[in-house]
């Protein structure tokens, strides 16, 4: 692996620092200087940024600023969490698939396959709306099982990848080796093998977050995704598209959580760019 | 001939269009058990659902009693493709010239402008580009609706903002293989006989080029419907996206089941026309198939 | 070889014509497809477009509730009376004219002759008789069936101890109509100018759909859902006044601000449900000032609670609910202003009114509404206790309510857990159901930071579209609920009768037998001080100990294009759309 630094452009790294310092804010924003995202004030409702209230207030006299920042932490959360069952469900799916009989790849692959064929988007929706009204929410679960509807839209890229991969490596001399030897397949697959994988993974992954990131975004603007009182960018955006008209017009209200949004999205192509061509397999080779 | 290879194709592709298209059983398997492993003891209602289905004849929306879910759906159809479509087709045109463009003055001002364009246009949430048009074109400058779905002016934000991301799409594409196609030899031969280059991009390089735009046109169009839901929402428009996403707000299962299905069908279709596209673009794929 | 030459070779010869001329074939199929698909799409403008707000969720007069719907019924029916626009006076409609027994009960309506349905067939006295029999029917489950209990042998009926055929509606001859009510209601006209009374044509009887006939001025050409509502005349109707505009558009939004947007964009004539957020800016902006009528309507918006889930079944909680919160910055801050605190579930209270009437005499508007209630005293609940409304002053009544201090004194007395003080069990955690849509979950969320903050209480917000929303209230499913009630008639009777043990529209699980004692007596008196007194002892018992809790007092909300003449402002909020008309613009 090649450190990042090596990338001439200045672009990634000045992506890289926005994202640092976005998790770092969102790590931090229970420690920040910052009023409570939750504190009304309401006779400062509505007012434009100013030296107080940088981003300005919502119709609640909630500060904007607090608000973006401690939406950043379920929306970053959302990011890595789907991420992350993506990156569970896809390479063990992948791994299990790849290395396994040929039978079993085929069968396997075929459910990705079909999954693949399903307008995916549209039935996760369905799921949503189920999900919102059952008691599993209420007992607390909604965030998790958010976590888990958006692992849900993305893990069949990373099945994938990982398949493919798992069997390139398979037929490798050292794994035919290690087989010879009668080294157990598990243990090829998880010990020899998914290391191997890692830089595979990760640029999957780099494409993966800024994608399930958008499509918390997505989710939550149409009323499906995060609830109130949680906040997120989604949230955000959809309170200011509720009150978005020429009469009062509270154009922070959109701007700042949009180019927060926004941003960041660009910050993860880029970084996610410059990591590819870092570390992408073929490239190296 | 044509015509049997298309056929020839879709028969041969695994998990191809027609499959599913014709098999919503497995669809509605699919979504009602999403449903119903959450929801156990209704498994009689499950098997009246399906015979509905088969019959196209789903029954009344949960919420709104007064309507049926197939008439729901079929008056927002209309809307949803009108919206779609001239979306789709005013992208694409767009996009296309753009790519034409930045390919033909390939590392100018006019390249980077067009490439900062499709890369803003790939990764910007739409609700983010809807918002900035609606409050310069609408509260701004007063030129157009900012909601509703009266008269063709009605049109022209939805339509611009859901137009955005294909246009982008196929900015990209057209420019990376134009400028590919470029240096290729046949070109290069073309230019030698004395033509102009913006006369080879256009008559040589193009088509070539397309082959990518097209086989990406499925997830486009997928995209541009999950674009539809976003943008009915904000710019009030009553098409299958409104329904649907209102239908999930107040849990109106069959609604929302039936807005999925209709989304498969819709897309198993575009699959289907982007395949038959490809078929007449590249003669290659014609070549090797029998 | 070059490539080029592969593609090139390809696009020529034979196969390239078969190809081009398939190309063009369904680029042209296409074309034309889409061409037309666009005019069926687009519906261009009406006459007159109203921006309704919701969706209404059925148009059947039987199972409408909301007011949405109602405006729309009313356009596409006309009952037995009509209402003057600007005087509420009951006016003849289907009836020609109407006598009413001394004692106050027995009715005589005389129809019009040769009444006819939209669809031309006749329309007399037994179509009134089976629609105020289907709208009693309790397998038909109509949500107002209430409204005519009142009718002897309706109640007894519904309880299943009696028959269809004993409830005291009856028809002489074809063209008249005779009711007897089990004790006086003034206000029986008003109600059979109301959304449930109108007639309902026997083929929608039980079903759905929206085929159905109609007999007022316009009828029902196109309800697109989520998207608006197309009437036209109705060639049919021989009623006394005919429309001066034609076409009539309801348009649907699940938000207020799509309304407004519309409205400002000059698609709707008038617009309801505006964002309470702008309001501050339509009172006071010159542009605005002139197109916005917030009049007192007699409407409360309360929040209902569900006695039984706890921590709501303790009497405390909910007296203490109550007192922490400040209703007039909740009226100023979230509401734009307009309305006014309530204390008690009669809106309108008369320190309220005269407040209102500085308001509006501030604002320039000459145009001040009378006390729609001017014979009922009142009942306020104060921190002290339930005081006359009479007896409080329009500079004390915004904060009269409110006391913080004393809410968590009463909780802490009843053993709960509240901040400050030590000891007691923690609440739990209770949730608010609501319509989505701008004003309630901001209404929501205010009293969600207002009821943390000073009692401790942590809410949950469950928003839901307004049929789902409905349905989940009337099953009692829910912990506290957003709920407004509007005046079906300008009588004290629309509101207090509400919570009864057998109400249908009670929805909280409450009942209390001397809450039930004093509005059956309050219906038999016949003397006007007594009425007045029962009036106000149930209204007592129900802010003591009752499921509500009271929020403000309603206004009504129109933002009305100047081009349209013949809009009166009114305490029902009521408008008769033959009135309406285009003026110069």
């Amino acid at each position: 692996m090649k450190p990042l630094v090596t990338t001439r452009s200045p672009v990634p790294l000045l992506g890289l620092g926005w994202l640092l310092a976005v998790l770092l804010v969102s790590i931090l924003a229970p420690l920040l200087p910052i009023s409570s995202p939750e504190s009304a004030e309401p006779s400062l409702a509505w007012s434009a940024p100013d030296s107080h209230h940088l981003m300005g207030t919502d119709a609640l006299g909630r500060d904007l600023f607090s608000r973006i920042l401690w939406g950043s932490r379920v929306s970053l959360a959302c990011a890595l969490a789907g991420a992350a069952t993506a990156l569970l469900l896809g390479v063990s799916w992948g791994l299990v698939a790849g290395g396994g009989s040929g039978r079993r790849d085929e069968l396997m692959m075929r459910v990705v396959d079909l999954l693949d064929s399903v307008p995916l988007v549209f039935l996760v929706i369905l799921l949503a709306s189920i999900a919102r009204g059952s008691s599993w929410e209420a007992a607390g679960g909604g965030l998790g099982l958010f976590f888990l509807i958006l692992g849900i839209v993305y893990w069949t890229p990373m099945a994938r990848v990982v398949r493919g991969e798992t069997r390139s490596l398979a037929r490798r001399e050292w794994a035919v080796a290690a087989t010879a030897l009668g080294t157990p397949r598990n243990r090829i697959l998880w010990r020899h093998i998914l290391p191997n994988l890692i830089p595979t993974i990760l640029v999957t992954v780099t494409l993966i977050i800024p994608r399930v990131l958008l499509f918390e975004a997505f989710l939550s603007f149409l009323g499906l995704g995060v609830q109130a009182p949680a906040v997120s960018w989604g949230t955000l955006a959809r309170d200011a598209f509720e009150v978005l008209n020429p009469v009062r017009t509270a154009w922070w209200m959109v701007a700042f959580p949009s180019i927060a949004l926004a941003v960041t999205l660009l910050a993860l192509n880029v970084v996610g760019d410059a990591l590819r061509n870092d570390l992408d397999p073929k490239r190296q080779r | 001939m044509v015509f049997t290879l298309s056929f020839f194709i879709i028969r041969a592709a695994p998990g191809g269009p027609f499959d599913e298209a014709r098999d919503p059983p497995a669809e509605v398997k699919k979504a009602i058990e999403a449903r119903y492993n959450l929801d156990a003891p209704l498994w009689s209602q499950y098997l009246d659902q399906l015979q509905g289905w088969l019959l196209l004849d789903p029954g009344p929306s949960l919420r709104q009693p007064d309507h049926d879910v197939a008439s729901i759906l079929g008056a927002g159809l209309p809307i949803s493709i009108v919206l779609g479509t001239l979306a789709l087709v005013l992208g694409t045109t767009i996009g296309i010239l753009l790519g034409l463009l930045a390919a033909l003055r390939s590392g100018s001002w006019i390249d980077q402008l067009v490439v900062a364009f499709a890369s803003i246009g790939i990764s910007l949430p739409l609700y983010v580009i809807a918002g900035m048009l609606v409050l310069a074109f609408s509260f701004g400058l007063g030129w157009v609706p900012p909601a509703g779905w009266e008269t063709p002016r009605s049109l022209i934000l939805p339509v611009t903002c859901l137009a955005l991301a294909p246009a982008a799409q196929a900015a990209r594409l057209i420019r990376s293989g134009l400028i590919e196609m470029k240096t290729q030899e046949f070109a290069r031969t073309a230019r030698a006989k004395g033509r102009g280059s913006f006369d080879v991009l256009l008559r040589h390089c193009l088509r070539p080029a397309m082959i990518p735009l097209v086989s990406a046109l499925g997830p486009t169009a997928a995209a541009l419907l999950t674009g539809s839901l976003v943008i009915e929402q904000i710019f009030a428009i009553p098409g299958v996206g409104m329904h649907f996403i209102q239908g999930a707000l107040n849990r109106d299962y069959p609604l929302v089941l039936g807005a999925v299905l209709l989304y498969t069908v819709l897309l198993q279709l575009l699959t289907l026309l982007t395949d038959v596209l490809l078929l007449m673009l590249d003669p290659r794929l014609r070549e090797e198939a029998p | 070889m070059p490539r080029g030459r592969i593609i090139r070779g390809a696009g020529s010869g034979e196969k390239m014509s078969v190809r081009g001329l398939l190309l063009l074939l369904s680029m042209a199929f296409v074309a034309i497809w889409l061409g037309s698909l666009i005019p069926d799409a687009l519906p261009g403008r009406a006459d007159l477009v109203i921006g309704n707000g919701t969706d209404p969720g059925s148009l059947h007069p039987h199972r409408a509730t909301g007011i949405a719907e109602g405006r729309v019924i009313l356009a596409l029916h006309e009952g037995l009376l009509l209402l003057d626009p600007a005087t509420l006076e009951p006016l003849p409609g289907c009836a020609v004219s109407w006598t009413v027994s001394a004692d106050g009960t027995l009715w005589r309506f005389q129809l019009q002759p040769q009444l006819a349905w939209s669809d031309g067939s006749p329309l007399d006295a037994s179509d009134f008789r089976r629609s105020w029999l289907d709208l009693l029917d309790p397998t038909q489950g109509a949500p107002y069936g209430d409204l005519l209990e009142i009718v002897v042998g309706a109640r007894q009926w519904r309880r299943g101890q009696g028959s269809r055929q004993q409830v005291q509606i009856r028809t002489e001859g074809s063209n008249t109509l005779v009711v007897e009510l089990i004790h006086p209601a003034p206000w029986f006209p008003y109600l059979c100018a109301q959304t449930p009374l109108q007639p309902v044509h026997i083929s929608s009887r039980g079903t759905a759909g929206v085929d159905v006939p109609t007999n007022g001025p316009w009828k029902l050409q196109q309800w697109r859902l989520r998207d608006r509502i197309r009437l036209v005349p109705n060639s049919n109707y021989r009623g006394p006044a005919r429309p001066a505009l034609e076409i009539i558009d309801f348009l649907a939004a699940e938000s207020g601000n799509t309304m407004l947007n519309l409205f400002v964009a000059g698609m709707s004539d008038w617009a309801v449900r505006v964002p309470a957020a702008a309001i501050p800016v339509l009172r006071s902006d010159p542009d605005w000032s002139s197109k916005w009528r917030a009049d007192p309507y007699l409407a409360i918006s309360f929040y209902r609670l569900n006695l039984e889930r706890p921590p709501l079944d303790d009497v405390a909680v909910r007296r203490a609910l109550s007192l922490s919160i400040d209703r007039m910055q909740l009226c100023q801050d979230v509401l734009g202003g307009d309305p006014e605190p309530a204390h008690g579930f009669v809106p309108w209270a008369p320190a309220a009114m005269e407040r209102q009437r500085r308001k509006l005499q501030k604002r320039g508007v000459s145009t001040v509404l009378d006390d729609p209630l001017p014979d009922y005293q009142g009942a306020t609940l104060t921190a002290q206790g339930v005081i006359p409304s009479i007896e409080v002053s329009a500079e004390q009544w915004p904060k009269i309510g409110y006391d913080p201090q004393l809410a968590r004194e009463l909780l802490a007395k009843s053993g709960w857990k509240v901040p400050g003080m030590a000891g007691g069990r923690s609440l739990p955690a209770i949730e608010i159901l609501l319509p989505s849509g701008g004003t309630n979950t901001l209404v929501a969320e205010w009293l969600q930071l207002c009821w943390k903050r000073e009692l401790g209480l942590d809410t949950r917000i469950r928003a839901m579209e307004w049929r789902s929303f409905l349905d989940a209230q009337r099953s009692v499913d829910y912990d506290i609920s957003r709920s407004n009630w509007i005046a079906d008639f300008p009588d004290v009777a629309t509101f207090l009768t509400l919570f009864t043990s057998d109400a249908p529209n009670n929805r909280t699980g409450w009942s209390d037998a001397e809450y039930d004692r004093h509005v059956a007596e309050a219906l038999h008196h016949t003397d006007v001080k007594q009425r007045q007194r029962s009036w106000y002892l149930a209204e007592k018992i129900l802010l003591e100990r009752g499921p509500i809790l009271p929020l403000w007092s309603m206004t009504s909300g129109n933002l009305i294009s100047q081009q349209i003449t013949g809009f009166h402002a009114n305490p029902l909020d009521q408008h008769d759309l033959r009135g309406l008309d285009r003026g110069a613009p």
